[in-house]
């Protein structure tokens, strides 16, 4: 008897487990396809959550991303800068600039864009957030009407180039941390964080009529939950639906899904605190435990090209690498080089087997999985490797220092030049060392490299630099993933931006 | 999955004996898998091949693999000793606290019972998943923290059970024999007294094996257990998540072991029940 009145229970269980389930499809609201033409609206769904708004510090770019802000100067899929609120620009020596700022452009607000409140902005910008302040060098502004004067504390060309990132963009006076004003196509309604925003059009964009009446930018880390709502039509553009879904996509014909070489590169960062990371050869080795041909093929089931350094092996200043192998054998030889004892193809330090942290987050699915492989082939060199999975990788990055390794992943040359992310990743202040690097020669190499006007000659020293920490070893490339947005055809004018800086446009609309 | 247990009262007899002997040898059966499991597992349950991943059940892998290429049926019989073993674990220690504390504080009675008493009640005001989800959120995610985290709210319960069976014995005239007969407290407690509460913690026991493989499996399905690659059907739950659509097979393998673990350890929890003839409920 008891055992049959249980046996009966068993469907009533399975019935809950499945209403349970149903209920997280419906949870999204499924009104955002409208198309009556005063009042159409759309729903993009991203994969990496914002928590805060403020584009002078967030760190994910959301008020660009979803049209709110601008920056002075833009960059197009071909990877040229264009004019944006700035309307030209020169500079003779590199040292003194002029921008002539756009006129007829107002803010949300309706006050006026003029250059002393491009002057306002870029000092708030400057003040609020210390890598923009390292980055732009500016040493003077100077306002008058529209016309803004320039004077950066050393010879500095690219400029232009770090006016595109997201972090300076023009925001009012009027601007706090939690409203942005901005002079975008899209006027901020609501904004929660970790969730989502929302927007409206902005009826006097200087850039023409915005086709869209409201838009809605929702954060899900979430791959299957990403792949559910585009397929429950809850969201209309989805960014990075789960690798595995991609057969089942293309043969739904009501959407489209585009997949292209980005600029994004997951690499492993190394923390040089840790005292065996110090050592070059260990670094070497751990490159060696990387099996980039797998990760392609099979994690990212091609989507993606191995990387051998930071940028692509096609651009003007990518030196010829050194070729990187999965070879276990190879890994114990760099062991033994660093001085480590290997027997019996185990390696250990004074007698004692190595164990090192790893840190990983979810928001780039395909990172964890590295990180598990990464764990599989060093356990066959009996070294351990405890894997932490973070929420806010760059918070927990730049604020703890308890981890050895950890993966990342960021747009490595968002402005086809590649002092941005030198500058970033590799210089004692910057915003993305999270290795903690103090490498004084390749410092100078960057400042030279900073210091440089001509291109060819700049494209040379980024090649050293570049060469030079693929020599050290500094950071370990994996792969450059493919950028894919799947989205349903009733969709137009949706542009993958390659810098994936651009998301919300005016010319973004929904039949 | 409590029923009350007056209505299934079996004759006792020579049935009896046999189901006594079913159970001891359920005992043993799951005391030798956990043990042995990681070598019954027909592939290595760590070892990757990324070019086999998610892979269909098939006569080489019986379950199929999952998203790193590890066989599922292997990592499902490794889980068995993290997850069912930490459990049987997690229970001893719980027992081992709990009874000498119910004991103690039940047979001296005055000043140390009342402390207990104290204590035992304000552990009883937590909700037990949230304080376990706490502490170990506080202390970190891996598998001793897990333990420690769940442990700290189980002993609770056998405590209080077996404090109250103390009170209750100890007012009987056996007991008053004992002692006039010049027998030690220590000697009564562990002679006289412990076998009355055996009973009682058996049942009790073995109803909370499935709630305590719950909670390990629920703690590390969000990702504060055992940490990768580690066996554990909880995180072997929450990995298969992201697949859910394109390979449901990596949930339901997991799923449906703990299931089948719960449900085997409530059944002999009510059998037992109905063996030592408890008619009160227990509290948890």
């Amino acid at each position: 008897m008891l055992f049959i009145s249980k046996i009966k229970l068993v469907p009533l269980l399975l019935l809950l487990a499945l209403t349970a389930c149903s209920s997280q499809e419906s949870k999204a609201p499924n009104s955002t396809t409208v198309a009556e033409p005063s009042n159409k609206s759309i729903t993009l769904l991203f994969n990496v959550q914002s928590n805060t708004i403020d584009p002078h510090t967030d760190l994910s770019y959301t008020a660009l991303r979803a049209g709110i802000a601008e920056t002075l100067i833009s960059i197009d899929n071909a990877l040229t800068l264009q004019p944006a609120l700035a309307e030209s620009w020169d500079s003779e020596d590199g040292q003194n600039w002029t921008f002539h700022i756009r006129e007829g452009v107002t803010f949300h607000n309706g006050e006026t864009l003029d250059a002393a409140a491009v002057k306002a902005s870029l000092e708030r910008a400057q003040e609020l957030n210390p890598s923009v302040k390292n980055s732009l060098h500016i040493k003077e502004l100077k306002a008058e009407g529209q016309i803004l004067t320039l004077i950066t504390d050393t010879i500095f060309p690219q400029l232009p180039s770090d006016l595109v990132h997201p972090n300076t963009a023009i925001l009012a006076s009027e601007s706090t941390e939690d409203s942005p004003i901005g002079t975008g196509p899209f006027i901020l309604t609501s904004f929660r964080p970790g969730s989502e925003l929302n927007v409206e059009r902005n009826n006097s964009y200087w850039g023409g009529e915005v086709k869209l009446a409201k838009a809605k930018m929702a954060f899900n880390e979430d791959a299957s939950a990403r792949l559910l709502a585009i397929q429950a039509k809850s969201a209309d553009i989805v960014y990075r639906p789960p690798i595995e879904s991609f057969d089942q996509l293309r043969s739904d014909s009501s959407l489209t899904l585009e997949s292209l070489t980005g600029l994004r590169t997951h690499q492993l960062i190394y923390n040089t605190n840790n005292t065996d990371l110090k050592n070059e050869e260990v670094r070497r080795a751990f490159d060696a435990l990387i099996d980039r041909e797998s990760i392609v093929e099979s994690i990212m089931s091609g989507q993606a090209t191995a990387a051998q350094g930071p940028f692509l092996s096609e651009a003007p200043f990518s030196p010829e690498y050194l070729t990187k192998s999965f070879d276990l054998e190879k890994a114990r030889q760099s062991f033994t080089e660093a001085g480590y004892e290997v027997e019996n193809g185990l390696v250990t330090s004074n007698g004692k087997p190595l164990s090192f942290r790893l840190l990983t987050y979810q928001s780039r699915a395909e990172l964890p999985l590295i990180s598990q492989m990464i764990q599989a082939s060093a356990k066959e060199l009996g070294i351990t490797i405890d894997i932490r999975q973070v929420d806010n990788a760059d918070e927990y990055l730049a604020a703890n220092d308890d981890w050895d390794l950890a993966t990342y992943s960021s747009i490595t040359a968002p402005r086809g030049d590649a002092s941005y992310f030198l500058n970033a990743a590799y210089t004692t202040e910057g915003a993305l060392n999270y290795g903690r690097v103090k490498q004084p020669e390749l410092e100078s190499l960057i400042g030279k490299l900073n210091a440089t006007v001509p291109e060819a000659e700049r494209n040379e020293l980024a090649k050293e630099a570049v060469a030079y920490i693929d020599q050290h070893m500094l950071n370990s490339y994996i792969i450059h993933p493919n950028n894919f947005v799947v989205y349903n055809n009733q969709v137009k004018n949706w542009v993958t931006s390659k810098s994936e800086y651009y998301m919300l446009t005016k010319d973004l609309d929904i039949e | 999955m409590r029923f009350s247990s007056a209505s299934r009262l079996q004759p006792k007899g020579a049935f009896h004996v046999s189901k006594g002997v079913l159970k001891a040898l359920f005992i043993l059966a799951t005391l030798v898998l956990v043990l042995i499991s990681p070598n019954l597992a027909p592939q290595d349950p760590y070892k990757l091949i990324i070019a086999d991943r998610l892979q269909a059940p098939s006569l080489e892998h019986w379950l199929g693999t999952d998203h790193l290429g590890r066989d599922l049926l292997s990592r499902i019989i490794a889980g068995i000793r993290t997850t069912v073993g930490n459990s049987l674990l997690i229970l001893a220690i719980s027992l081992l606290i709990g009874v000498s504390l119910g004991l103690l504080s039940g047979f001296l009675g005055g000043f140390y019972d009342l402390v207990f008493k104290r204590t035992v009640d304000a552990f009883m005001t937590l909700p037990d998943y949230i304080f376990a989800i706490v502490l170990s959120g506080l202390l970190g995610p891996g598998l001793i923290n897990l333990l420690f985290a769940i442990i700290s709210i189980k002993w609770v319960g056998y405590a209080r059970l077996v404090r109250s069976v103390v009170l209750l014995e100890k007012e009987k005239e056996y007991v008053a024999l004992a002692t006039l007969s010049g027998l030690s407290s220590v000697r009564i407690v562990f002679k006289h007294i412990l076998p009355h509460t055996i009973g009682n913690v058996l049942v009790l026991a073995s109803l909370d094996l499935g709630k305590i493989i719950l909670m390990i499996a629920s703690l590390s399905y969000i990702g504060l257990g055992p940490q990768p690659p580690a066996a554990e059907w909880g995180s072997m739950l929450n990995e298969g998540r992201v697949y859910f659509n394109t390979a449901p097979h990596l949930m339901l393998a997991p799923g449906l072991a703990i299931m089948l673990t719960v449900l085997l350890a409530n059944i002999l929890g009510d059998r037992l029940r109905d063996r030592y003839d408890i008619k009160t409920k227990e509290r948890d």
